[in-house]
């Protein structure tokens, strides 16, 4: 009989007597149950297998209940975080499952190679498409300015619209985004981006996005997962240029992969300091660090990049007289009716574009129009245009 | 290297047999091994020790016909999650390109675990020379 490499740290329990474990819910197993609840009455516990020999088996038993059992089997929490309740047991079993030792423990005494590793979640499903943690001196529980959330949703969501038009621009090989004139786009594309939340933390400002939900319920999830697979091969490529710069050997990535990277690394000031990032779009499987030299070597690419775009920014004056709600896309008309162009609502101008559309009023759209794309990108609205225009005559 | 290992391996071993003393086992909604499936090991080139059923082991918990299966997967990411809970009973996955000579194989009825699968190798068949590691492809 072999033993154990390593003796739980703790005080042994007298468990002479003790009956065979019966487990009222398997949540993980691999030919036994290496992770299971069980319930004593009122309570519950969750068990992880920690180690095994020829003739034993090592768990690890933590207290639990149901709010912690649905939020790991939901994946808002990982294995790791679900066995950090109190109290902890190490409690040896023979391979049927009867008590043969068990000592009062504490999680923070187990070596770290005999429990999960921090992020693992209960399946492979669960693990986000992309966890951005958002990290600085003054985000602290409690403390955290409005604006660094602000700065990490919007920056969150803008980098997923890139990445999610840029994936399918380049799997559609220079077919258009969107399938009419007037903006509606493929179905796929917005599914890409608008992801379910699946963690907003704001403790230490964490977001983590799960699958669409067609990829959850296993509908076309080829083709779903094939658009996920070329994001993540584009945030790649691009991150591996990032952290190469300036001495990278890979092509610069696409002025809207650029745009990504930017959204997605922390500003040169404010409170948010460093990125990190991890998730499916990861393929690495380790958290990448963004600081602010990246961001610094982004922005210049950029600068460079829309340089060489030979893009040009525009100011247009109409009516927002089509809105697409879905996609926040909206199309812009003179007095008499006729197009001006159609336009998609980049950062904070969808809300100044709904209100143009509900209130029928004159607007003047900053957009900028970029070769090979279809719609125009409109940064600014100003809703209140005749005022403008009285403010600029005044001396 | 994938391919490689594919065109290798995916070829025609023999008639399939299981012990005449296993009653109703594999169960009925198991089906013929078909396509490529992937298992936790500890060593690489992988050996008998990492190819052995808990009934092989002496574990006596649950159901001796699952017991005298092998746990795989049928997704690359669910053996890598797999890895991340449970690195200390191996950190490497293996893939093999199974076909009907293999043996059989079926869902485990598990709903937390849509990936993972039992796969009931045939007497006799080497468990062993279908896989190949490949954590360095994935």
């Amino acid at each position: 009989m072999s033993n154990f490499s390593w003796k739980p740290r703790g005080s042994s329990e007298d468990r002479q007597g003790a009956s065979y474990i019966e487990p009222s819910e398997v949540l993980y197993e691999i030919d036994l149950p290496m992770i299971f609840v069980t319930d004593e009455g009122p309570w519950k516990s969750i068990w992880y297998l920690c180690d095994k020999t020829d003739s034993l088996l090592r768990y690890l038993r933590s207290g639990t209940n149901t709010d912690i059992i649905d939020q790991l089997k939901s994946g808002s929490i990982s294995v790791l975080q679900a066995l950090r309740y109190p109290h902890h047991e190490i409690i040896d079993l023979d391979f049927s499952f009867q008590i043969v030792s068990s000592w009062k423990t504490n999680i923070e005494w187990i070596p770290s190679e005999f429990l999960p590793k921090q992020h693992a979640m209960l399946h492979a499903d669960l693990e986000p498409i992309l966890d951005i943690k958002f990290t600085g001196s003054n985000i602290k529980p409690h403390l955290l300015p409005i604006s660094a959330i602000k700065r990490g949703v919007d920056g969150a969501y803008a980098a997923l619209k890139k990445l999610a038009e840029a994936a399918t621009s380049e799997e559609a090989a220079g077919e258009a985004l969107y399938s009419s004139s007037i903006g509606r786009p493929k179905r796929s594309l917005k599914k890409l981006f608008d992801l379910p939340t699946q963690k907003l933390a704001f403790g230490s400002l964490e977001i983590a996005f799960s699958a669409p939900s067609d990829v959850q319920s296993d509908l076309y999830p080829d083709e779903t997962r094939s658009k996920l697979e070329q994001m993540s091969n584009l945030l790649t490529n691009g991150l591996e240029w990032a952290y190469s710069y300036p001495n990278s050997k890979t092509e610069r990535p696409s002025l809207n992969i650029l745009e990504a990277l930017e959204r997605l690394s922390p500003p040169l000031e404010g409170a948010i300091e460093k990125v990190e990032l991890r998730g499916q779009l990861i393929p690495t499987r380790k958290t990448l660090v963004l600081n602010r030299d990246i961001s610094a070597h982004v922005r210049r690419a950029i600068s460079q990049a829309k340089r060489e775009d030979e893009e040009s920014n525009y100011i247009y004056h109409g009516y927002v007289r089509e809105l697409d709600k879905d996609n926040q896309t909206f199309t812009l008309r003179d007095s008499d009716g006729n197009d001006i162009g159609s336009f998609t609502c980049l950062e904070d101008t969808y809300e100044d574009a709904l209100s143009a559309f509900s209130t029928g009023s004159e607007v003047a759209v900053i957009a900028r129009s970029v070769r090979g794309k279809q719609f125009i990108e409109a940064h600014h609205i100003i809703t209140d245009i005749q005022k403008l225009i009285e403010s600029v005559k005044e001396p | 290297m994938l391919s490689l290992f594919l065109l290798h391996f995916g070829r025609h071993i023999g008639t399939m047999t299981f012990p005449s003393d296993w009653v109703d086992c594999p169960p009925a909604e198991a089906e013929d091994a078909n396509g490529l499936i992937f298992r936790v090991v500890k060593t690489d080139p992988p050996t008998m020790e990492d190819m052995k059923t808990y009934e092989e082991l002496g574990i006596k918990y649950g159901p001796l016909c699952k017991r005298r299966g092998l746990s795989v997967f049928k997704d690359v990411r669910a053996a890598m999650n797999c890895v991340d809970l449970f690195g200390q009973f191996g950190n490497l996955i293996a893939a093999a390109s199974l076909n009907p000579e293999h043996g059989k194989v079926g869902p485990t009825k598990t709903k937390t675990q849509p990936e993972h699968h039992t796969w009931w190798p045939c007497q006799g068949i080497d468990r062993v020379s279908p896989f190949t590691c490949v954590n360095n492809d994935v």
